[in-house]
């Protein structure tokens, strides 16, 4: 029996390793204000989005020929994201975004940013609660396109897009 | 006017050559070092550069070159075996480079075109779009230095947005849309490429390799997105499970919105891997021993803010 749960322990050690090569080590629930964050650890990072946005589980539907950002005003976009969260944080915010983040964002054909997941370095001092107003101010910006027919049939339009504190002001 | 800018870029040439009678050739130092992160021996060399400063006038028009010092540098890499390869230090850019002004750019890098007017003012427009990134106005200089030239034309380019052909130096659109910075740093990268490899690319298209060469032409695309205002991610894609790593890793790495300056080649073969799943169309087996020495040297090479 003792061998039988060790064994047991042992596969199950196994899986894990395999299922941890290049994906995160482990995911856990966080809290904020009123909405439940998944925090995804990476090795010296942490990736946090909404629990309750589902288009996270979905795959990009973009083909290989499409995946491009030349049809959004990237600079334009994030000029717009640091405009909005500069006139919207508060100070005490502010003084805690301190250093860099990479924005995640799902976006739609409209212009609507129907997600966005942070990846933050591990230690940081902002809190899941600035993460909640992060993502209310951010989800409130409307992506400015060049063309946006050339993402006709995308469920969604996924950007990395960094933002600097030293960049804001 | 002209011949003055001519005569700037001849001394340049010159200048070159003269670091080019300067090297210790294939120094090989095979000790251990800090900056040492995968297995295979460090080899470096050592090359002596003339560094000239730049004074232009007129928009870029009429410039000035003064002789301002020599440099010493030495440049490692990590290869199974043998010194590092392809790469003359000709390439190294020379300090304050200058970039023509906006109307001479495109000339400075076409050998002829087929492109229709409406075409080729886009492909102006994206050429200037494309330079204002730091390490994409290296690339351009890199290009220009070393007399690469390309054929512009409207196209298919297999699957892509564009593509670029090293038998032909052809840089195809395959809709107008297409003509992008975006699309010009892949291919104009691949023309970089071209030149710093030993014997071109062209020898690894179809055969084991190809899939290094597309997977550090994303590589550069993405490391400039994210030092700049942002992108899709195109290396590893957002569909494949490894693309939450892939990001991690280049965020690890630009975080401080600087380049490496060393890679972690562990992850890097890693990551080649992962992308030769995203792209069936480049997914011939990787080479161990083709490294991404032409973006790293484009990074060191460069006066972008470098980690």
């Amino acid at each position: 029996m003792k061998n039988l749960t060790f064994l047991s322990l042992l596969l199950v050690g196994v899986a894990l390793s395999l299922l941890s090569n290049g994906q995160p080590v482990n995911t856990e629930k966080v809290k904020a204000f009123s909405t439940t964050y998944l925090v995804e650890d990476y090795t010296s990072s942490v990736f946090i989005k909404n629990e309750s946005n589902k288009l996270f589980n979905q795959k990009s539907n973009l083909k290989l020929d499409e995946i491009t950002g030349s049809g959004i005003n990237l600079k334009e976009l994030q000029k717009k994201i640091y405009n909005t969260l500069k006139t919207s944080l508060s100070i005490q915010q502010r003084a805690r975004f301190t250093s860099p983040i990479l924005l995640k964002l799902l976006i739609r054909y409209d212009g609507k940013i129907d997600g966005v997941g942070f990846m933050i370095k591990k230690g940081y001092s902002l809190t899941i609660q600035d993460i909640e107003v992060f993502e209310k101010i951010i989800t409130k910006v409307v992506v400015p396109f060049k063309d946006s027919s050339m993402y006709r049939n995308a469920n969604y339009i996924p950007i990395n897009m960094p933002l600097r504190p030293g960049d804001m002001d | 006017m002209k011949k003055l800018l001519s005569k700037s870029l001849w001394i340049s040439i010159c200048t070159l050559c003269l670091a080019a009678c300067t090297i210790k050739s294939d120094q090989i130092a095979p000790n251990d070092s800090n900056a040492r992160i995968a297995s295979g021996d460090l080899y470096c060399s050592t090359i002596t550069i003339d560094w000239w400063s730049v004074a232009c006038t007129n928009g870029g028009e009429t410039c000035y070159w003064s002789y301002m010092y020599p440099e010493t540098k030495t440049d490692c890499s990590y290869q199974s075996s043998g010194p590092i390869t392809g790469f003359s230090p000709a390439g190294v850019l020379l300090d304050g480079y200058l970039v023509p002004a906006a109307d001479q750019r495109l000339q400075d890098i076409t050998i002829s075109s087929t492109l229709n007017t409406a075409q080729t003012t886009e492909l102006r427009e994206a050429l200037n779009d494309f330079i204002n990134p730091c390490l994409n106005n290296n690339l351009f200089s890199q290009l220009v230095v070393r007399g690469k030239k390309f054929n512009f034309a409207m196209g298919s380019s297999g699957g892509g947005l564009g593509g670029y052909n090293p038998n032909t130096n052809t840089i195809t659109f395959a809709s107008t849309n297409n003509i992008t910075a975006e699309v010009l740093r892949e291919e104009l990268f691949h023309g970089y490429q071209d030149i710093f490899y030993s014997g071109g690319i062209a020898q690894y298209f179809g055969h084991d390799g190809e899939s290094n060469i597309e997977f550090e032409s994303k590589l550069f695309k993405d490391l400039v997105n994210m030092v700049g205002g942002g992108g899709m991610q195109s290396g590893v894609t957002a569909d494949h499970p490894k693309a939450g790593a892939y990001t991690s890793w280049l965020f690890d790495m630009t975080s401080a919105g600087k380049f490496p300056t060393v890679l972690n080649l562990d992850k890097y073969q890693e990551y080649l891997q992962a992308f030769r799943e995203c792209y069936a169309t480049h997914n011939e087996p990787a080479r161990p021993d083709l490294l991404p020495n032409a973006l790293m040297q484009l990074i060191k090479g460069s006066n972008c803010p470098q980690n």
